[in-house]
Order: C-alpha cells, then sequence, then structure tokens
C-alpha cells in the first residue's frame, strides 16, 4: 500500500515534469506550427509559391521588417513599446544616405552617421520613459513628429538620390554567396539578438526587468539602464533596417509609407513576446514575421482584392493578442496546480 | 489651498489668452464675412476689407495673410507644387504666407480650415485630402467671406465663388490611359496597380486610366490585376511588383496611380531582370520618375504643370485683389512625358 503510495507520488511528480499546459505548448511552438499550416496552405493555393525564387522573395521582402522586429523584441521584453518606427526609418535612412552622398561614396562613413543617428533618436526615446516616465506610447506620437519634422525640414521632402548602384544600394540588392544581403544582415541580426537575449546578464536582465521591475530591482538590476540600452539597441536596428530599405529603393526616401512598425510589432506579438513585457526571443519574431509575410505573398499571388487584404490582417492581429492573453492564463493556472 | 489658488490662477491666465487671441477685427464689420465689392463674374466670394472700388486691403496690418493648405508634406510633388505657389506670393512683397500640413488626414485638413475661419486670414489656397470629405469645411471658409483657391486636386463641390486651379484626376489618368493604349504591344497583358481606395484620388485616376482604353478602339489586351492597392509610396510598389513577378510570368504593361509606385515597380523589374520587354508608367512626372524614363527603364509620366499651377495660383489671388473677374475654374494642360521630351523638364 505504501509502496503504491509512493510510486503514486512519484508518478503524478513525474507527469508535473513532463505534462505541459496548452499554453506552455503554444508558446513554445505554436508560432512554427502556426507558420508550417500557413505555407502547406499557401502551396496547395497557388503552385508558384514553394518556389525558390518566391521563397527568396518573401525573406527579401520582410528581413527590413525583421530587422525592426529584432529591435521592438529587445523593447517588448522590457516591457515597453515603440511606436515612431516609420518615421525614425526615414530620418536614419536619409541621414545615412546624405552622409554617404556627403563622404564620397563611402558606406562605413554612412552607416555610422545613421546607426549613431538611430541611438540618439534611441537614447532620447528611452530617457523620456526612465527619467520622465512618459508612457512609450505617448513619446512614440512625439518622436514620429519630431522625426518626420527634421527629415522634412532637410530634404523638402525631395529624395536624396546618389546611392544607385552603390555600395548602398549593394545593402538592399546585392547579394553574398548568392544570397540577397537583405537576409544575410536579417539572419545575422536574428543570431546577435538570441545571443543578447539567451546568453548575456544583459539578456537576462531584459527579461527581469520586464517580467516584475520592482522585483528585479529588489535584486539589484538597474532597470533604467536596462530600459535606456534596449531603446538604444532598438533605434541601431531601425538604423540598419533604413539603411537595407533605402539600399533596396536606390534612393532615399524621406517618407518610407507606414505600416512597417505596425507589421514588424504585429510580428513579434505572433511571435510569443508578451505585451506586458518578460518574454520574447528572435527566432519567435523572425517566424511571427513570416506568417505576416506569407499571408502577405499569397494573397498577392492570388490576386486578392486589397479590401480583403486589410480584413484579414486585422483579424489576424487579433487573434494573435487573443492566444496571447489565453496562453499567458493558462501558463499561470498550470504554475498554480504545480505549485 | 495651494492647488486652488493654482487653479485659480491659471483660469485667470486662460480667459486672459482667450481675450488676446479674439481678433478685435473679427468682430469688427469690415471682417464679418460679407461677400460684397469683389467684381468677380464667377461670384468669387471676396474678403470683407474690400473698398468701394471693388479692391481689396490686407484684413489685418498691411499684408495680406494667405493659408496655404497642403495635402501632405512628405510628398515631394505636393511641396513643389506648395513651393511653386507659396514663392510668387512672397516675391510680390503684399503676402504673408503660412503653410499647413494635412499629413494626408481629412480630420487634420478640417481642422486647418476652421482655424483659417477663425484666424480671418484674407484668403486661402488648399490642394484638398480628398474630393469630397473638405466639401462641408470649404463651404464654411465660403460662408466667413474668405476667398477659396483649390490646386490640384478638385472638390466634387467647390463653393460657389471658388476657383479651381489645376488638372482633374480623371483627366490624368485618361492621359495615362492614352499613353499606353498609343505605346502597348498587340494582345499585351496590363498590370495595373491602384491607389488607396475611398479617395477620390485613386478612384478618379483609375476611371480614367480605363476609359482611355476604352475609348481607344483598342480591344488586344487583357488586365490581369486591378484591385491591388498601394499607398502611394515606393517601397510599397516594389512590394506588390515583386509578389506580381512571381504570379505572371508573361506581362507587358505595368501602370500605377503615381510616381513612387511607378518607381517602386521598375526597381523590383531591375533587381529580377524582368524589366525587358515591360513598359512601365506613372503620373506626377518626379524626378526619379523621369531619371527612369531617361534611362529608357519607363516609358512615360503624366506632368501636371507644377509652374504653371504656382503662376496661375498668384495671378488669380492678384486679380481678386484687383477687384478683377475670375473664372471658376483654370485648367492647367497635363503633359506626358516620354524619352521625346524627358529633357525639357529634367
Amino acid at each position: 500500500m505504501s509502496n503504491n503510495g509512493i510510486i503514486g507520488n512519484k508518478e503524478r511528480a513525474a507527469n508535473v515534469r513532463t505534462k505541459k499546459s496548452f499554453g506552455e505548448l503554444y508558446s513554445k511552438y505554436g508560432t512554427f506550427v502556426v507558420l508550417a499550416v500557413l505555407i502547406i496552405i499557401s502551396a496547395l493555393l497557388s503552385d508558384r509559391f514553394l518556389t525558390p525564387s518566391n521563397l527568396i522573395n518573401i525573406l527579401r521582402q520582410n528581413a527590413v521588417i525583421a530587422i525592426v522586429g529584432f529591435g521592438s523584441t529587445f523593447i517588448m521584453c522590457v516591457g515597453g513599446i515603440n511606436i515612431a518606427y516609420d518615421k525614425v526609418l526615414g530620418l536614419t535612412g536619409c541621414v545615412g544616405c546624405t552622409a554617404f552622398v556627403m563622404s564620397g561614396g563611402n558606406i562605413v562613413v554612412a552607416l555610422v552617421a545613421a546607426l549613431l543617428c538611430g541611438a540618439l533618436v534611441g537614447a532620447f526615446y528611452g530617457s523620456m520613459v526612465t527619467m520622465f516616465k512618459l508612457p512609450p506610447f505617448i513619446v512614440g506620437l512625439a518622436i514620429s513628429s519630431i522625426a518626420e519634422g527634421i527629415v522634412m525640414i532637410y530634404t523638402n521632402a525631395s529624395p536624396i538620390q546618389g546611392i544607385k548602384g552603390t555600395w548602398f544600394s549593394w545593402l538592399g540588392q546585392g547579394y553574398i554567396f548568392s544570397i540577397p544581403t537583405p537576409i544575410v544582415i536579417c539572419l545575422f541580426m536574428m543570431a546577435l539578438t538570441w545571443f543578447l537575449l539567451r546568453k548575456t546578464t544583459f539578456g537576462r536582465h531584459c527579461v527581469a526587468t520586464g517580467g516584475n521591475r520592482a522585483a528585479a530591482e529588489a535584486c539589484g538590476i538597474r532597470t533604467k539602464r536596462v530600459i535606456n540600452t534596449v531603446y538604444i539597441l532598438d533605434g541601431v536596428c531601425c538604423a540598419l533596417a533604413a539603411c537595407v530599405f533605402m539600399g533596396r529603393l536606390g534612393v532615399g526616401q524621406p517618407s518610407p509609407g507606414s505600416g512597417y512598425g505596425f507589421d514588424a510589432i504585429t510580428g513579434v506579438v505572433i511571435g510569443g513576446a508578451s505585451l506586458d513585457g518578460g518574454s520574447g526571443g528572435a527566432v519567435g519574431t523572425l517566424v511571427g514575421i513570416l506568417v505576416v509575410g506569407v499571408l502577405n505573398n499569397i494573397m498577392n499571388l492570388k490576386g486578392i482584392s486589397s479590401y480583403y487584404q486589410l480584413l484579414v490582417k486585422g483579424f489576424m492581429i487579433l487573434i494573435a493578442v487573443i492566444i496571447d492573453m489565453k496562453t499567458k492564463e493558462s501558463i499561470a493556472k498550470s504554475g498554480m496546480k504545480k505549485s | 489651498m495651494k492647488k486652488r489658488l493654482f487653479a485659480l490662477a491659471m483660469s485667470g491666465l486662460m480667459l486672459l489668452s482667450c481675450a488676446a487671441c479674439s481678433d478685435p477685427a473679427a468682430s469688427s464689420p469690415s471682417s464679418g464675412g460679407a461677400s460684397s465689392g469683389n467684381a468677380a463674374s464667377s461670384g468669387a466670394s471676396s474678403s470683407a476689407a474690400a473698398a468701394s472700388d471693388g479692391k481689396l486691403t490686407p484684413k489685418h496690418g498691411d499684408k495680406f495673410q494667405v493659408a496655404y493648405l497642403n495635402r501632405r508634406n512628405d510628398n515631394e510633388f505636393l511641396v513643389w507644387m506648395m513651393d511653386e505657389c507659396v514663392q510668387r506670393l512672397k516675391d510680390d512683397g503684399r503676402f504673408e504666407v503660412a503653410t499647413y500640413d494635412g499629413m494626408n488626414d481629412n480630420q487634420k485638413q478640417v481642422q486647418q480650415i476652421e482655424d483659417c475661419i477663425t484666424m480671418d486670414v484674407d484668403f486661402v489656397c488648399v490642394s484638398v485630402n480628398d474630393g469630397t470629405a473638405q466639401n462641408d469645411a470649404l463651404q464654411l471658409l465660403k460662408e466667413a467671406g474668405i476667398p477659396i483657391i483649390c490646386i490640384s486636386t478638385e472638390p466634387t463641390v467647390i463653393p460657389e465663388g471658388g476657383v479651381m486651379v489645376g488638372v482633374n484626376n480623371v483627366d490624368l489618368g485618361y492621359a495615362e490611359g492614352q499613353a499606353v493604349a498609343e505605346n502597348m504591344p498587340e494582345n499585351a497583358k496590363i498590370l495595373y496597380m491602384a491607389g488607396r481606395s475611398g479617395t477620390t484620388i485613386s478612384s478618379d485616376r483609375k476611371d480614367g486610366f480605363f476609359q482611355a482604353l476604352e475609348d481607344s478602339g483598342r480591344t488586344d489586351y487583357e488586365i490581369l490585376e486591378d484591385s491591388i492597392e498601394v499607398d502611394y509610396t515606393a517601397a510599397q510598389g516594389m512590394k506588390i511588383m515583386e509578389d506580381w513577378i512571381i504570379a505572371y510570368d508573361d506581362f507587358d504593361v505595368v501602370a500605377t496611380v503615381n510616381d513612387q509606385s511607378a518607381y517602386g515597380a521598375v526597381q523590383a523589374l531591375q533587381a529580377a531582370n524582368r524589366l525587358d520587354g515591360v513598359q512601365v508608367y506613372g503620373i506626377d512626372a518626379e524626378t526619379v520618375m523621369m531619371e527612369c524614363i531617361k534611362n529608357g527603364e519607363a516609358v512615360a509620366s503624366i506632368k501636371q504643370d507644377v509652374p504653371g499651377h504656382g503662376q496661375k495660383v498668384y495671378e488669380v489671388i492678384c486679380d481678386l485683389i484687383d477687384g478683377k473677374t475670375v473664372e471658376s475654374r483654370y485648367d492647367i494642360p497635363a503633359v506626358t512625358v516620354t524619352i521625346d521630351n524627358v529633357d525639357q523638364y529634367l
């Protein structure tokens, strides 16, 4: 009897260790499953979908959004949000293009100028959030306006020419060992983000800050510094994305258009980052962005009207957020059961 | 107690600022919005500061206040148009010009129009966001007795007395369609990149485009796509073109709602080595697109005569001041820019 009791306890203990809730499973593998299902459906819908040229096309198209998304992943990890991406893309990209033209075609000068500009914008964003305790959303609105104002004043809304067919346009149009440069840069940034978040103390501090700031501070983590660093990193990511973006267009566009930040944040959330902070990962972000990218691609391939595309995208965001909430609830419940 | 005192002080300050902002001229008979005194045969509403000889005098100070309401300041073409108007007015020396960015937002532009009424400016030049969304606000301007000059984009209803300087978007689309009909190969397969729906600019250009194809008498073409929209940016044009390159093995013509989209399409086609044998068309004749035309990468773009717009707006305002007759509409002819004449405009 007593033996049975001991075995029963062991089994229960083993079950607790191995049996994972839906929330835990989804948070680990859910996005991959969604992407896989989407790819299968797309392949069934269009015989052109799985062609190598289209797969490269999807990766190339979404590389800029993904690079922005990696920056956003850091921000979401600490529980913040940046909604100024579209305008900062225009500003940092144009700064890079201008530096490139003015330096007589020096790509190093251009990249340093753009990344420095991105870092400055990020530092400003972070300082507003930490020093004045302003809501990141409001700071984003203000920075959008400031960034757009600056870029419009100094370009007068005219595109910056002189980068076509140069090293700058190589960032967006070139190849490294037959792989498009934007994809290589994107994968490099993903690896860097993964390393920083998973393998460094800084990454753990990010997660801790976003998960429970008060607890993190009690443990001695200087959360303000972490948040400031994260916004600077985000600005640098955005600037790099801007250079790739302008390189793709072969011209410096003061107004690159809207929707990049929206797509990036959508991808990051679909990829498993929590809007409340404390979670997020580089691979999940890329997969989440590809989910949106594949969806856009198949709808364009099938010639689906833009009206329906908007509809699908809107519902997808709603579903992603609902799943995010339910996942958290599920994890919380299973955590309570285990304890 | 401190809070109460602070609140009291703030209330006083607000009252003072309200009093300071209220323009004494606004309550004076001279700016009461009466539309008398202008000799325009079109019945152009005039500012109230009209002398007995029909000539206008500035309502406030010694210079005429002109508000230029631009549709969006992040568009090279629209900023160019604004600069052409503003520069001429400033060079004249009689005008103070304030410019406003509508940010492609209907609500924002309506607010700006309302602000102009509050400020009781002498003239409003407006490149409306949309053909219909600003109609009511324009009517309010008219009722306030502020002369309205609409530029480039035509509202569906221009208040009586308002002046339109520009070109109809249907005509621009029609000119693009004509260029396509003249140049496209036999049995051409056409991809049409439409503008954002819900704006009359997009629908007018699209309607004009397809009307021209129909009127051309050619029937040997096939429309592969016309329901995918762009947000008028090169990035979006490029992205959609990249997908179309995958989706369609064979196409001959890419016609777009504006030059930014066309430029993006050219970049995508070039990157995929598919530009050869494909004709690209746009509207607006922006610098980047004209460079493409010059390099043989695009066939045509429809150019609005931007300096012509600026000159005509300036002339209309001067005529209104002098009490001269103005027409309700001045068409500035559009020009089709091709490889043959692109050097004239670059």
